[in-house]
């Protein structure tokens, strides 16, 4: 499940740099890329950060 | 839930609100939409040379990075207000526009010049007639040539559309003169035309 969770985060960090920094944005969608990239980028960054945070406290407890 | 998760979450909706606050709250046209670069607007005398009996200017274009270019055009023309990428004109007996195009990339510019920019242009002009079609190279570059005829307020206007293929965007020339001035104007048009270049 964790894996799936983590591949889910990148893929969503990844189209989010896509969108960003490689997009041929159309010269009317300039705000909304601007809009969509960020917002996939700070929600993938921090479902990474949850992912991790929370398995290493998992971890921790089981310890 | 972990108390750090929770900080994570309340962090990330925090961000996710400014981001929404500063796309689309006040203020925010200013990093959304192109600005024009004020070296843009301050043309540079070019010396004339005896072979042209008009004396020019050259307008470098520095308003969208990997689109700069350069175009020269007669002084006596009066340049009117433009927005980012490009510059408009008007002359006795017409008017002239330069601009930066976005040619989508499952396109290319030819297929874009016949199938989308002319059916705009036959649907918007009043009794649109093209006149030729023909492809040319511009300083190096790819370049399709579009003339037509149109009325306005009972006036014929002929007017010279040139596509000029470049590193992202295409440059666009339009060069509108009253029907009956086209001919004399036509060296004029051309050396409009083949002074524009791409630039890095």
């Amino acid at each position: 499940m964790r894996q799936i969770f983590l591949f889910v985060s990148l893929a969503i960090v990844g189209f989010g740099l896509y969108l960003k920094f490689f997009y041929d944005v159309p010269d009317a969608q300039i705000t909304i890329n601007f809009f969509v990239g960020w917002f996939l980028i700070i929600v993938g960054v921090s479902s990474l950060l949850m992912n991790i945070v929370w398995s290493t406290s998992r971890k921790n407890k089981d310890e | 839930m972990n108390n750090r998760v929770i900080f994570i979450a309340i962090i990330t909706i925090i961000a996710l609100g400014g981001l929404t606050f500063y796309t689309f709250g006040p203020g925010s046209a200013g990093h959304t939409i192109p600005t024009v670069n004020p070296s843009s607007l301050k043309p540079s005398p070019v010396a004339s040379s005896e072979s042209s009996s008009t004396t020019v200017n050259a307008y470098h274009n520095r308003d969208f990075a990997e689109n700069f270019y350069t175009i020269q055009f007669p002084q006596a023309w009066q340049i009117g207000l433009n927005h980012a990428g490009e510059y408009a004109f008007t002359f006795v007996s017409g008017n002239a526009k330069v601009e930066t195009m976005d040619v989508p990339d499952n396109s290319t510019l030819e297929l874009f010049v016949l199938s989308q920019d002319e059916p705009k242009l036959k649907s918007s002009l009043t009794e649109y007639k093209r006149v030729s079609y023909q492809k040319m190279q511009v300083n190096g570059n790819d370049a399709y040539q579009l003339t037509y005829t149109n009325t306005q307020n009972n006036i014929a206007y002929q007017t010279v559309r040139t596509y000029i293929a470049g590193p992202d965007k295409a440059g666009v020339i339009t060069l509108s003169s009253d029907k009956n001035q086209s001919v004399q104007l036509a060296p004029v048009f051309s050396s409009i035309i083949n002074s524009f270049r791409w630039e890095k």
